[in-house]
């Protein structure tokens, strides 16, 4: 049981990750607000990673371990541009943050859905308190449905499900007062997708 | 009726609440397009059955899953805790608490912390905070949510903003973006400083010990992870066995309940995941996670062979954006704590029959929730057995118990009765613009019966005494037909049972009138089934005879009951039953008999009529209006409308919301005319606004009340009863 990161994509339906289900994916999300964005490579992705986080004009972004992306290569470059990318797991500062960068192990086409083993506190910082979260996910763990996400957890935990797994569908949002539909209450209001192809 | 003068100026005032009559108006009128819009594609019956047959399947094996559960969270490491009530939540959490001597609770949504009452009882421990921004609003005026889904949906803008000024000690506009930030800000600081996490949870599967929690706002997610301590408050109906019964629930859940695909966030926890020693780390410990179950009536509810059904709910609230009542008077009124048909389904159980009581009564069994249930709930004829329960606890008060419990149930006193009222009601009589007599006001005590619609003037001779001198000329005779005319019709309008008898005759059946009294529905609908049911009896035996090829009803709340109610009425009684059986497969309601005759004549439906009354120079405009009994009890839609299209001399069109309820609901408009009015308002509002001259309906009651009501505002147009239109006697 546990945080396996990397064990998802060997547990992947036969189907996963068509040029189909990428188009859909982006599609549901971008409806719902989302930025989807998609590289061919580790070294693209970082530096997409890197441009987003200058576009946003702010001084201090965090990330939680990632294995997709090389996270120190992310720090050295955006060091040059005087902004801290901090990957230490302290709350206070994370929660300071304007921006937080964490990996998710799965996408769910029909929904613009991405899911996370969440075990690790820190991922759920990260993608949790700054108002704005990027989240990076491999192309290749493109699912269709919800229902085929739940059999591959129940696959990648073997009926033990990790102890923490989130399922985040668009921004934070409320309609609370009159029904009006309002982004951004306790979670991020914007959230970026990079999808990458390795 | 058991509806005292505190309540009615409770609906009154929810009435006059012209913030709360815009928010769920509006909200109502535009939830049925959405919700349909993202179930595009789906077939909503099926998802539905499926996840009916999973939350029954769990109902009936709840303490085996239960235990399953428990073991598997304390396989994990976390704490499980059986509270059989509010109490014992109260005391377990009280000691969750002074173990860690923490100070600050943060709380994100729970009906079932609400249903407790638990922010009240843990106040001199700990301090609650709200964290939903519906509820963290009215947690600040101390009310209860209004809604299950939307708890601040009955506050305007302007009053949220006056709440966050009180709460923030500074003057906040009404702008919403700025209120919800000021929420983010607030709520964050609690999240960063709380000692303990409570939330509810949707869904327990047994089989992995996973509970799924379903938030927008995310919420639910920093409760979950900032505090060390998380408690979840699980009812014993969020039991689900299997981690696949997860996908009907999340598929169906958003979209019943926000017109959504999925809510933001689905958080799925099996465990106590890491989490900061000490709320800020850098070390990481375990979470320290409790799991409440929480009984209080819950297992009485899902051990019960009829109301196990309530636990099907998965708390979507949709019946409530539905509801024609509840949008006109909002959870508070109708509902306590559970809003809407539900809630005073689950109240009675959760809390008590007496808390029910008036909440039970507002329901008029349209039947509009049961189409949209996404847990395929028979929330009305559910609502019809509480009312029963209830009933046997605090009886009717006196002058209607002695009409319920004498008078309906003796034939002869009966029958005397509404014979007394055809001359008792004659000196008020008037003739109203459509030929008919009406009733306009009534004296002393009765008058606001018959202010807000005229009531009609009763027949001096009933239809059991006309039919006996009705001469039927039945050409080719093909069989038999017994028709059962209920009190309406017999009493108040015994024209159309012979418009009836013309049309089945000209069909090829002799029609017969057997020996008969009310249906006992009237007594059901009030919470008496035991008198209903000794009116089932009184009637049987005279419609079993096998010469007859059909029994007929020209009324579909009489049909429903030979149809469904007279079996399950008698369904004790094996020899009883047997006959009833017979009786409900024989019996169709008019429309349908006509429908079905012409059908097996190859659908030759235009000729019906025998003559027509009138020489129309062209066809007559008609709209239909649907009974709730005959639209959504029986099913019956299309032939109505078929058959009226057809007819040469009508113009068959549509009108607004045909299918909408028109309030009669029958002892409903006595027991609560403030409802029935605004119902038939609206009612009668979009038949002014149609084009037809003529409303037909299958029902007498809404035939009785849409008469009225166009008469009370002088109206031109006429409302008929199908029979008489294809008698042509326009
Ligand atoms: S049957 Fe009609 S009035 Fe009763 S709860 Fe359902 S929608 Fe509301
Ligand atoms: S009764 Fe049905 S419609 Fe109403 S809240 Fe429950 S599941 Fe939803």
């Amino acid at each position: 049981m546990g945080a396996c990161v990397g064990d998802w994509k060997f547990h992947m339906p036969e189907d996963a990750g068509t040029e189909e289900l990428f188009k859909l994916f982006k599609e549901k999300a971008e409806a719902l607000t989302v930025k989807v964005l998609r590289v061919a490579s580790k070294n693209e992705a970082e530096q997409a990673i890197v441009e987003e986080i200058k576009a946003t004009n702010i001084k201090l972004a965090v990330g939680a371990p990632m294995t997709l992306v090389d996270v120190l290569s992310i720090q050295e470059s955006l060091k040059g541009d005087g902004i801290d990318f901090s990957l230490d797991l302290d709350r206070n500062l994370i929660e300071r943050a304007q921006f937080g960068v964490s990996q998710f192990d799965l996408g769910i086409a029909e929904l613009g859905t991405i899911v996370q083993d969440a075990e690790s506190v820190h991922k759920r910082l990260v993608s949790m308190l700054p108002p704005t979260h990027l989240a990076i996910i491999s192309t290749k763990t493109i699912i269709d449905t919800f229902a085929a996400s739940l059999e591959v957890i129940e696959k990648v935990y073997n009926g033990e499900p990790s102890n923490f797994i989130a399922f985040v569908t668009g921004p934070s949002k409320t309609a609370d007062i009159e029904r009006v539909l309002t982004i951004g209450v306790h979670g991020p209001g914007r959230l970026i997708i990079v999808c990458v192809d390795e | 009726m058991p509806i005292d003068s505190g309540f009615k100026v409770r609906i009154n005032k929810a009435l006059n609440d012209s913030n709360l009559r815009g928010a769920l108006g509006k909200f109502g009128d535009v939830f049925p397009e959405s919700r349909a819009n993202v179930y595009q594609g789906i077939d909503f019956e099926e998802l539905r059955g499926l996840i009916a047959r999973n939350k029954s399947n769990a109902a009936s094996n709840m303490e085996a899953l239960a235990d399953q559960f428990e073991a598997n969270i304390i396989k994990r490491g976390g704490q499980v805790h059986r509270a059989r009530d509010g109490n014992d939540v109260f005391q377990i959490l009280k000691d969750i608490a002074k173990a860690r001597n923490a100070k600050k609770l943060v709380k994100s949504k729970s009906m079932a912390s609400e249903e407790i009452h638990l922010n009240q009882h843990m106040e001199d421990t700990l301090q609650m905070v709200e964290t939903d921004l519906g509820e963290w609003i009215i947690q600040q005026i101390n009310e209860k949510p209004s809604h299950m889904v939307m708890p601040a949906i009955h506050l305007s803008k302007e009053r949220c903003a006056e709440i966050f000024s009180q709460a923030l000690g500074y003057q906040v506009e009404p702008d919403i973006p700025t209120m919800v930030r000021l929420a983010r800000k607030t709520l964050r600081e609690h999240f960063m400083t709380a000692d303990i996490g409570l939330s509810g949870c949707n869904i327990a599967v047994a089989e992995t010990g996973t509970m799924v929690i379903f938030t927008n706002e995310g919420n639910a997610r920093l409760t979950a992870s900032l505090p060390p301590v998380h408690v979840i408050l699980v009812g014993y109906e969020k039991l689900a066995e299997k981690f696949s019964d997860i996908a009907p629930i999340a598929k169906a859940l958003p979209k019943s309940a926000t017109a959504q695909t999925l809510t933001s966030y689905v958080t799925m926890i099996s465990g106590p995941a890491e989490t900061l020693k000490d709320k800020e780390g850098p070390e990481l410990v375990k979470k320290e996670l409790h799991v409440i179950f929480l009984d209080n009536g819950r297992r009485e509810l899902l051990n019960d062979p009829i109301f196990k059904e309530a636990g099907q709910c998965i708390r979507c609230a949709s019946c409530l954006n539905v509801c024609p009542v509840y949008q006109l008077v909002g959870g508070h009124v109708f509902g306590h704590i559970y809003a809407g048909g539900i809630g005073s389904l689950l109240t009675g159980f959760f809390n008590s029959l007496q808390d029910t009581d008036k909440v039970q009564e507002m329901c008029i069994g349209c039947g509009r929730c049961r189409e949209f249930c996404p847990g395929k709930i028979d929330i009305p004829n559910l609502i019809l057995e509480m009312r029963n329960r209830v009933r046997k606890e605090i009886p009717l008060p006196g002058l209607q118990n002695f009409i319920v419990g004498s008078v309906l149930r003796n034939k002869g006193l009966f029958q005397f009765g509404l014979r007394q009222a055809s001359w008792a009601s004659a000196p008020f009589a008037t003739t109203g613009k459509d030929g008919n007599k009406y009733i306009r006001s009534l004296p002393f005590g009765f008058k606001k019966l018959a202010d807000w619609r005229s009531l009609p003037g009763f027949n001096s001779t009933p239809f059991r005494e006309k039919i006996k001198s009705l001469k039927q000329d039945v050409a080719n005779k093909k069989g038999k037909v017994a028709f059962f005319g209920g009190c309406v019709i017999d009493y108040a309008y015994p024209e159309i049972g012979e418009s009836l008898v013309r049309v089945l005759n000209k069909e090829g059946f002799e029609v017969v009138y057997p020996e008969q009294t009310c249906c006992g529905a009237p007594a059901g609908y009030m919470g008496r089934q035991d008198v209903a049911k000794e009116i089932a009896m009184q009637n049987l035996q005279q419609f079993s005879d096998d010469e007859f090829d059909y029994i007929v009803s020209a009324c579909p709340t009489c049909t429903v009951a030979l149809k469904e109610k007279w079996p399950h009425l008698l369904d004790s009684d094996k020899e009883s039953k047997a006959i009833a059986d017979v009786v409900a497969a024989k019996t169709l309601d008019f429309i349908k008999l006509m429908h079905t005759l012409k059908k097996a004549q190859g659908g030759a439906w235009d000729e019906v009529a025998a003559t027509c009354d009138i020489a129309c120079s062209a066809p007559i405009n008609v709209a239909y209006h649907d009974s709730c009994h005959l639209n959504r009890e029986l099913g019956i839609k299309e032939e109505p409308r078929e058959m009226l299209a057809a007819q040469r001399h009508l113009n068959f069109m549509e009108m607004e919301e045909a299918d909408r309820c028109c309030g009669f609901g029958g002892s409903y408009c006595i027991k609560l005319p403030e409802i029935s009015t605004e119902l038939l308002d609206r009612k009668l509002r979009n038949i002014e606004n149609s084009r037809a001259e003529v409303i037909a309906v299958d029902c007498p009651g809404c035939l009785m009340s849409l008469r009225g009501g166009l008469d009370t505002k002088r109206s031109n147009k006429r409302v008929l009863h199908s029979a008489q239109l294809l008698d042509g006697k326009y």
